[in-house]
């Protein structure tokens, strides 16, 4: 059963606590103390004590040598100290004279800002395991939240026209620093006319712009920012036709009580 | 037309940052590739290919199926170590760079479209170009770049050179290595002219 199959359940308030732990467990990760039934109050909903929920898109388990099963925040902290599938040469470390990586937790351990893979076709996979590292960081240290202004599902068609413009898939660097400085422009779609969507999962979805691709998956939900208020984990992947550059990108976003999009944080 | 040394000179560059593979393997957006980045949209392309199999000859359409299928059946974003593992056939160093050669026509003639009198303008500043236009393909370059466009057109090479950088995950050192063309042919067309007065 997938996710939005069980928020279906919520939505229509048929499921009692002990079933909708079960589904989710088995469906989904999540780590859930319910205590009670849904409500909604003026677009909010008041949900009941609900910790980090996660999606296939979470992709940490894939990336590790061994098979793991990941059904508690706790099981994806274990994920952290265990091999990924291949090592990989990185230089601007933390530590001098550490150059090969081959965990989350070595890369905890000698992140700086301009970490990368030593080869630059290698950046790719480099920014796959790390996205999805800092995505298991986030989801294990998840506080409950209690209350969500989150719709029931985010990809769609036209989520492109409310998320904010740092989505926006810009290689130029001067053309980023003009977009940014423009009041005007507020969303993405204010950058990139979305000509094409194509979705690809419940939570995963491709939207084609002028000579530009971007698959945008929602990875997880939960209180990233400790607020109380139920926040979601994106991962944006931007390619380029007929082009190798390749980026992926993680926001962590939440809804105001505006019901405006609002950016937390790029991790 | 790049001369033989302008592709020598470029297929070292692509090689360096774009990585140089014998192998199968995806690239980010999921497609099976080859050496330099070269696309195989289809079996039969790659079929077409010299490749060989572990005792050096050459590999059956049947064998270069079966890589090609096993390749596609992978997640994208994966390093070469990975791919290696799913194929049995390579393709030899000859045929890559013929196939990086190609590539590099193409790519000129993508950019004789973008900027008509591409062909008079110095070889630093054409390197550049190719090396944008590998990287962010014919469309990205023509329509998503105004100010750096404007300054080619126009010759500007120092103000061409101060908006070339793009932006993360491309690394300094290839922003640099662009920047530093333009600059050298910033420098030479100031010189030529102090020369002429």
């Amino acid at each position: 059963m997938t996710k939005s199959k069980i928020m279906f359940f919520l939505d229509k308030e048929i499921f009692r606590f002990p079933l909708v732990l079960l589904i989710s467990g088995l469906a989904i990760g999540c780590s859930a103390a319910n205590d009670g039934i849904s409500d909604r109050e003026d677009g909010e909903y008041s949900t009941p004590t609900l910790a980090a929920q996660w999606t296939d898109a979470f992709v940490l388990p894939g990336l590790l040598a061994d098979d793991v099963m990941t059904v508690s925040q706790q099981d994806i902290q274990t994920l952290f100290t265990k091999k990924w599938y291949a090592s990989i040469d990185v230089k601007n470390t933390l530590k001098q004279g550490i150059s090969t990586l081959s965990s989350c937790e070595m890369y905890f351990n000698n992140k700086t800002s301009d970490l990368r893979a030593i080869r630059d076709n290698e950046q790719s996979a480099f920014l796959e395991l790390t996205s999805a590292c800092e995505a298991g960081r986030l989801i294990s240290n998840a506080a409950p939240s209690s209350k969500t202004y989150l719709p029931k599902q985010i990809i769609s068609n036209d989520i492109a026209s409310q998320l904010p413009k740092n989505l926006a898939l810009v290689t130029s660097k001067s053309e980023w620093k003009s977009v940014m400085t423009n009041a005007s422009k507020q969303y993405w779609a204010d950058i990139n006319t979305i000509v094409e969507f194509e979705r690809l999962s419940d939570y995963q979805a491709a939207y084609l712009s002028d000579g530009g691709k971007q698959v945008l998956s929602e990875i997880a939900r939960g209180d990233f920012n400790s607020d109380g208020y139920e926040d979601v984990l994106l991962k944006i992947e931007d390619s380029l036709e007929g082009g190798s550059y390749s980026n992926i990108r993680l926001f962590g976003l939440t809804i105001t009580v505006e019901g405006k999009w609002r950016l937390l944080a790029q991790y | 037309m790049a001369t033989t040394e302008e592709k020598k000179t470029l297929r070292a560059k692509l090689e360096k940052y774009e990585g140089k593979l014998n192998h199968m393997y995806l690239d980010s957006k999921g497609y099976v590739t080859i050496g330099v980045g070269h696309l195989l949209s289809t079996v039969e392309e790659a079929q077409k290919l010299g490749f060989k199999d572990s005792n050096n000859l050459k590999a059956s359409t049947e064998a270069i199926k079966t890589d090609y299928d096993e390749i596609k059946k992978q997640p994208a974003n994966r390093l070469a170590v990975f791919y290696k593992k799913h194929t049995k056939l390579t393709l030899p160093e000859i045929d890559i760079n013929a196939l990086t050669d190609k590539h590099i026509a193409s790519f000129e003639g993508e950019l004789k479209r973008i900027y008509s009198d591409f062909d008079t303008y110095p070889v630093d500043v054409r390197l550049a170009l190719f090396d944008l236009i590998f990287n962010l393909g014919m469309t990205n370059l023509k329509n998503k770049w105004p100010t750096f466009n404007t300054a080619i057109k126009a010759k500007d090479w120092q103000k061409a050179a101060d908006n070339s950088s793009r932006a993360a995950p491309i690394s300094a050192e290839r922003n640099k290595y662009v920047k530093d063309l333009l600059e050298k042919a910033a420098k030479a067309k100031k010189d030529t002219g102090v020369a002429a007065l």
